[in-house]
């Protein structure tokens, strides 16, 4: 290993591959490092409440929304105590909350040992709950009780074509409540595995987005011109993720493919619990026999559960419309930073070139909630897209974003988290947040000299190996701030 | 303008396109019942639909403007379809009707497909053939059906097409519908648990299943005349709710019957768990009903520990989310269980 990246890359990627080939076994389990992730932070969870500064009527209506986001759907809602309906016929979970739940309602993958809510992934579940004794459904091999909650998506179609879509990990078929006629099967995942065709992404936390989204255009394009020689010393890029009709930035999901809450909430409910809504009007599925309710499954009533014509805005909205009002209103996680290592590890962040991605401080514009308007948040993201190299590549093209392109994943929160990256591939089993960084960094030694991209679009290298070449000079103790300083957002 | 040999064409078009005759729209020949009977008959009874809808679309290709056998093939989606399967049928009469322009027969099919969802439509469809010919006796029999029926009941409207069809077609008869319901299960209604048989008692968890199965696709079926925007559509997800507590306590009592403390406890275990998830559900009607269930069941087995904890935390759940609806009904079923605490 040390004879090939010495051939490769010279001198001074030398002492980066020697890093890289003894750090397989030292992450996170001592070998040639002392810098650790300390694990996710401890103590209370200080997330899940309303933003702060809100009306009395305002938190109400939060915690009405959040009542529907932590609501569990059944194929027609006859199931008890699932009284949601309109699961399926293929889906990743039945609940918003059952994924985003570490450290509170709106986070993300919990771990049946770490964290706030130690609860192994629900995933685990879904192939034998509400199923009729003999038809229960297979869980796949890349779902485990203490990994990151995931979906799959797979890369291309069997005819060769881009497919980059989701494929559901569970069918309706077989649950009690599913019509007898359905007989869908999940798709063959260790078939897709063995071909390398699929690929994961885990929820993303919810936290704050009401003030992402209430950011304008010209607030984020300012934060990343105000970065542009920064990064241009880094080898740096960034560029926005736009809608293809307004020509604004979109912000939100892996791959900032989503405008708004509204339809990251839409797609989500569709795409993770099957349910079609009001922005994503059509079911998944092509199966007409395993689509029991009308479409859209979720929608406006006309009638509140009392029957009257009038009602709360949650009473009479969607599903999607109270998940994006609880998001909306959710307020940003709560950071910790107090300990010399930590302020030390800030420091050094900003230094060593993390800071020009991952961008401390926005300003949100105005806004319709009591106090929510111009506030100034820390997401340690500029929401930009980057490129990521041939190691993170998902080869999933959405919107603007290529296959090797990634939002920057805002920060505040990491402290509480279990898994990192798009696919959850950085965990406490491989050393957690070091794994992570470290991931940041890819060369692709099949590019040739001066060859920034390779014939389908991944970068030849990340845009991130220059801070991370910074980070792995750093001292063992400095190196353990920035951990420290990460694990108090 | 066009030419005159333009106007040749469309008559001699007019001329050759099959044409139905007034009596094979009365009644089924004997040749389309025997035909029908053949393609279904060796399907098991609990074919699947999917099955049953292939062999009459085969019969539909055959005799393709045979009425009946296109009515069949309706009816069994609206028997025995659920909502995706009707959708199916009828994308599929509205491109038969776009490839036929002015064809009553199509125009009656696409209209009769929406009985199902969208009976006013129907209506005002039928009422399109009747313009187009006044005779056309399924039209007619299809305006009786929707004014008979309980939704959209209009007794003048109901005497004038029979009438109507009954001139048309003085032997035809016009049938009750929407078909009945396939039956509720009895077992819930049948079962004493005292007086079980060995081989009965070993039965339960199976007939519990098979229970529910049945009264899930009973409730899952699509009903004809927009069944689904009267109430009891959510009368029947609230029957069906109360039934899966029903069923669950039947199973922890037959486990404990049994010797399987272990396996009563996990399933209360997690009828305890959807109990809170009721608590702080608006849409959950059957609150008080699981509480009941729940607490009666550790009455039942004699374990005012377990029962103490559900109440603590069904209280402090409504500490952190306060609901005066819920704490009224936790208050309420609370005191019948005040003894056994």
């Amino acid at each position: 290993m040390r004879a090939v990246c010495s051939a490769l890359f010279g001198s001074y990627i030398l002492a980066l591959c020697m890093l890289f080939a003894t750090g397989a076994s030292g992450f996170g389990g001592g070998g040639s490092f002392n810098a650790r992730d300390p694990g996710p932070r401890g103590g209370p969870a200080n997330a899940g409440g309303p933003m702060s500064g809100l009306s009395a009527d305002e938190i109400a209506f939060f915690f009405e929304a959040q009542e529907v986001f932590g609501e569990v759907d059944s194929v027609s809602g006859a199931v008890a105590g699932e009284e949601g309906s309109g699961l399926g016929p293929t889906f990743n979970a039945n609940s918003c909350a059952s994924c985003h739940a570490q450290p509170a309602v709106g986070g993300t993958s919990p771990h049946p040992r770490l964290g706030q809510v130690q609860t192994p992934n629900p995933q685990i579940f879904f192939g034998a709950l509400d199923r009729v004794p003999g038809k229960e459904q297979p869980t796949p091999s890349f779902i485990r009780a203490d990994g990151p909650v995931r979906e799959a998506r797979f890369i291309k179609n069997p005819d060769g074509s881009f497919d980059g879509g989701v494929h559901g990990l569970f069918t309706i078929a077989g649950r009690v409540d599913a019509p007898a006629s359905c007989a869908l099967a999940p798709p063959d995942f260790d078939a897709q595995l063995n071909n390398d065709n699929v690929i994961f992404r885990i929820p993303t936390p919810t936290f704050g987005l009401g003030l992402v989204e209430n950011t304008t255009d010209r607030a984020l394009r300012n934060n990343l011109a105000s970065t542009a020689s920064g990064r241009r010393d880094f080898g740096i890029g960034g560029e926005f993720n736009t809608n293809g009709n307004d020509g604004t930035i979109t912000r939100f999901g892996w791959k900032a493919q989503n405008k708004s809450l509204l339809i990251f909430a839409g797609e989500a409910y569709n795409v993770e619990q099957g349910v079609s809504n009001e922005l994503f009007t059509q079911e998944r599925s092509a199966s007409s026999s395993c689509r029991a309710n009308p479409t859209p499954e979720d929608h406006s009533h006309l009638y509140s559960e009392a029957g009257s014509l009038t009602g709360t805005v949650t009473e009479m909205s969607g599903d999607a419309v109270s998940f994006a009002n609880f998001m909306r209103l959710l307020a940003p996680p709560t950071p910790t930073t107090d300990s010399p290592s930590e302020l030390n590890g800030q420091k050094l962040f900003t230094a060593i070139g993390c800071a020009l991605c991952h961008s401390p401080t926005l300003t949100s514009s105005q806004s319709i909630f009591t106090g929510q308007g111009f506030v100034t948040y820390h997401p340690y993201s500029d929401f930009a897209l980057h490129h990521m190299g041939q190691d993170l590549a998902d080869f999933v093209s959405q919107g603007g974003a290529g296959p090797d392109q990634f939002r920057t994943a805002p920060l505040w929160g990491v402290g509480q988290r279990i898994f990192f990256l798009h696919d959850g591939r950085a965990n406490p089993d491989n050393g957690g947040l070091l794994k992570a960084i470290y991931e940041h960094y890819s060369h692709n030694s099949r590019c040739g000299f001066n060859q920034d991209f390779t014939s389908d679009g991944v970068a030849c290298d990340s845009e991130a190996n220059r801070t991370i070449v910074k980070f792995d000079n750093l001292s063992e103790s400095d190196q353990q701030d920035i951990l420290n300083f990460l694990r108090s957002l | 303008m066009r030419p005159p040999d333009f106007h040749l064409a469309c008559l001699v078009v007019l001329v050759v396109a099959p044409s139905v005759s007034a009596a094979n729209l009365c009644e089924p020949t004997s040749e389309i019942e025997r035909a029908i009977g053949e393609v279904l008959a060796p399907l098991p009874q609990d074919a699947p639909l999917e099955d049953r809808l292939e062999a009459l679309r085969t019969l539909r290709t055959r005799f393709e403007r045979d009425l009946f056998v296109h009515l069949r093939y309706q009816d069994e989606v609206f028997e025995r379809g659920i909502e995706g399967q009707l959708r199916e049928m009828l994308e599929e009469y509205l491109l038969l009707r776009a490839g036929h322009e002015g064809d009553a027969f199509y125009l009656y099919l696409a209209g009769r497909a929406f009985e199902g969802r969208g009976t006013k439509r129907a209506v005002a469809m039928m009422e399109q053939v009747l313009a187009i010919d006044p005779d056309f006796a399924p039209a007619h029999r299809t305006l009786a059906e929707i004014y008979g029926s309980k939704a959209f009941r209009d007794p003048r409207k109901e005497r004038d097409a029979r009438r109507k069809l009954a001139a048309a077609c003085p032997t035809s008869v016009i049938a009750r519908r929407p078909a009945p319901l396939p039956p509720q299960s009895t077992f819930f209604t049948r079962l004493r648990e005292s007086r079980l048989t060995p081989e009965q008692e070993a039965a339960i968890p199976a007939e519990v299943q098979k229970a529910l199965l049945q009264d899930e696709w009973r409730a899952l079926r699509i009903r004809l005349f927009d069944w689904y925007e009267t109430p009891e559509q959510r009368r029947t997800l609230h029957a069906m709710q109360a039934e899966y507590w029903q069923a669950w306590s039947v199973l922890v009592r037959h486990y404990r019957r049994t010797g399987r403390q272990d396996e009563a406890d996990k399933l209360l275990a997690e009828m305890e768990g959807r109990l809170l998830r009721l608590q702080r559900s608006r849409r959950g009607t059957t609150f008080p009903l699981a509480a009941r269930t729940v607490l009666g069941l550790y009455a039942e087995g004699k374990q005012p520990e377990n029962l103490r904890a559900v109440l603590a935390r069904l209280k402090r759940s409504l500490d952190e989310h306060p609901d005066p609806k819920r704490a009224s009904e936790l208050a309420k079923v609370q005191a019948a269980f005040v003894a056994k605490l």
